[in-house]
This record gives structure tokens, C-alpha cells and sequence, in this order.
């Protein structure tokens, strides 16, 4: 058996958009923006449940599988400075499982005609004490998961 | 192959040998087991051996690569709808001008009316 473990890691993601730094900021600020370009496929989805943006305020929104969004995401907001920065805390869970926290920075610049966005998400990952476990029995779940996973996808589509 | 592996780690060929399945679909279906977390892949020469399942911290530290890949996703599909965006806004720009022309000719049509019932 292993110890209950949390992993950590920064990431940084830099982009650039030619696209104002304004526009940029509404891109995040909009729901409905959001909800737009949040699925990071076509076969996933991000369906919020609340919004609320601005300092203090939260988002709850649910994504995962078209149909079947099994995650829940918590977003606080820490931080706001119009068309600059915003600061959110992001908590994940699946089921009644917590499994990240993050601290994520969206800083925006003005870059030429365009704008440059650099993203900090400072996460800590959780191990789930059922993975934790680590033995033969606390695999039932994810098999299940992974068995409805696979019939539901044909073998050549698993990579996007 | 979960079974198989819970019995000890084995190679791909090992694993794909009782299958009657393709070695591509063995190898297509040990991806998916190793991004659920089910099991853990290493390769050495030429060789890649799987293993039944990651310890707790692995598998945090797969879901933070997932995180990544997610927002990496993400980043670029804010890209794409920037640039739509963009487009549409320039496309309503070029209908509204066509738009403000057209109400100009029906006005004039519409006194040349009057104008006629006038006489």
C-alpha cells in the first residue's frame, strides 16, 4: 500500500494572438466565450453552472465527455485588473474525489498589434486514495470507466 | 492484459501473442490503459515492457500532464476563436455598409412615388 503522496508542478504556456490585448481579456471575461473555446475538443464539453467574474466570485462548471461531463471545476477569482491579469484558484473533482488545486495566472500584454497571454497554473495533484491503493481492487473503477471508454470509441479515434 | 500483467510485467509481443487482435489495435489499446492509469509502459532497445499500475504518485503526476495537454488544447482553440471572431467582426462590418446603401436607393424610389401621385 502506498501513503496518500500529492505531486506538484508549475507550468507556463506563452502564446501570442493577433488579437487586442482588450479582446483577449473578454475572451476569458465572456461565459459565453468560454464555454466556447474551454472544450479542448469537439468530443468534450464545458457546461457552467455558474459564473460570477470578478474578485471573489466563482464559476462552477462541469466538463469531460460530450453528454457525460463528469468532471466538476471550482474557480475562484483572486485577482482581476481589466484587459491585464486574472488570478484564479481551480479545484477539480470527479465524483466525491478532489484531484488538483492550481493557482492559475492569466497575464496579457500588448505585443505589436497583437497581444501575448502567459499562463502560470502552480497545481498540486492529488493521488485519490482508491488509485493510492494501488492494488488489483482499487483498478475496478477505472476499468469500468476505461470498459465504457472503449465502446463507446472506436480503437483508431483514441488519439485527438 | 490487465490479468496477463497482474500476474508480472511482459512485453507487447508477450501480450499481443494469445490475442486474436492486430499487434497496431494491441498497441492502440495498451495507449489507452496507460493514459487511464491503468498500467505503465517503458521502452528499453527495442523492447517495450508494460506493467500493471502506477503508484499513487504517478498518477498525480499523470493528471497533471493531463492538465497540461487540456490548457495547451485550450490555448489553441482560443487562437481559433480569436481569429473567427475577427472574421465575423469584419464580415458584419462590410454587410453594414451595404446595408446603409440600400435604405439611401429605396428612399429615393419611395419620393419618386410621391412625387408621381403628386402630379
Amino acid at each position: 500500500m502506498n501513503e496518500p503522496s500529492v505531486a506538484h508542478e508549475t507550468i507556463v504556456l506563452k502564446r501570442r494572438y493577433d488579437a487586442s490585448a482588450d479582446r483577449l481579456f473578454a475572451a476569458f471575461e465572456d461565459v459565453n466565450a468560454r464555454a466556447r473555446w474551454s472544450a479542448p475538443s469537439d468530443k468534450t464539453a464545458i457546461v457552467f453552472q455558474e459564473t460570477d467574474f470578478r474578485v471573489g466570485g466563482r464559476d462552477v462548471s462541469r466538463c469531460g465527455a460530450k453528454g457525460d461531463p463528469q468532471y466538476l471545476v471550482e474557480v475562484r477569482y483572486l485577482d482581476i485588473v481589466r484587459g491585464h491579469r486574472i488570478v484564479f484558484s481551480e479545484l477539480v473533482e470527479h465524483g466525491a474525489k478532489r484531484l488538483s488545486a492550481s493557482l492559475v495566472t492569466v497575464d496579457i500584454h500588448r505585443d505589436g498589434s497583437g497581444a501575448q497571454l502567459i499562463l502560470t497554473i502552480q497545481i498540486a495533484s492529488f493521488d485519490g486514495e482508491d488509485m493510492a491503493a494501488g492494488n488489483k481492487a482499487g483498478y475496478g473503477a477505472a476499468l469500468n470507466n476505461l470498459a465504457d471508454y472503449l465502446l463507446r470509441s472506436p480503437v483508431d479515434s483514441h488519439r485527438q | 492484459m490487465v490479468d496477463r500483467l497482474s500476474r508480472g510485467p511482459a512485453s507487447v509481443g508477450e501480450l499481443a501473442g494469445p490475442l486474436s487482435m492486430s499487434l497496431a489495435a494491441v498497441v492502440q489499446h495498451l495507449q489507452v490503459l496507460e493514459e487511464s492509469g491503468v498500467i505503465r509502459t517503458a521502452k528499453v532497445g527495442r523492447v517495450r515492457t508494460c506493467r500493471i499500475g502506477p503508484t499513487g504518485l504517478q498518477v498525480a503526476e499523470q493528471w497533471i500532464s493531463q492538465r497540461r495537454t487540456l490548457w495547451e488544447s485550450r490555448l489553441d482553440r482560443l487562437g481559433a476563436y480569436l481569429s473567427k471572431q475577427e472574421r465575423d467582426v469584419k464580415r458584419m462590418q462590410k454587410k453594414k455598409i451595404r446595408r446603409r446603401s440600400v435604405p439611401v436607393r429605396r428612399y429615393r424610389n419611395h419620393t419618386k412615388h410621391k412625387e408621381q401621385r403628386h402630379e
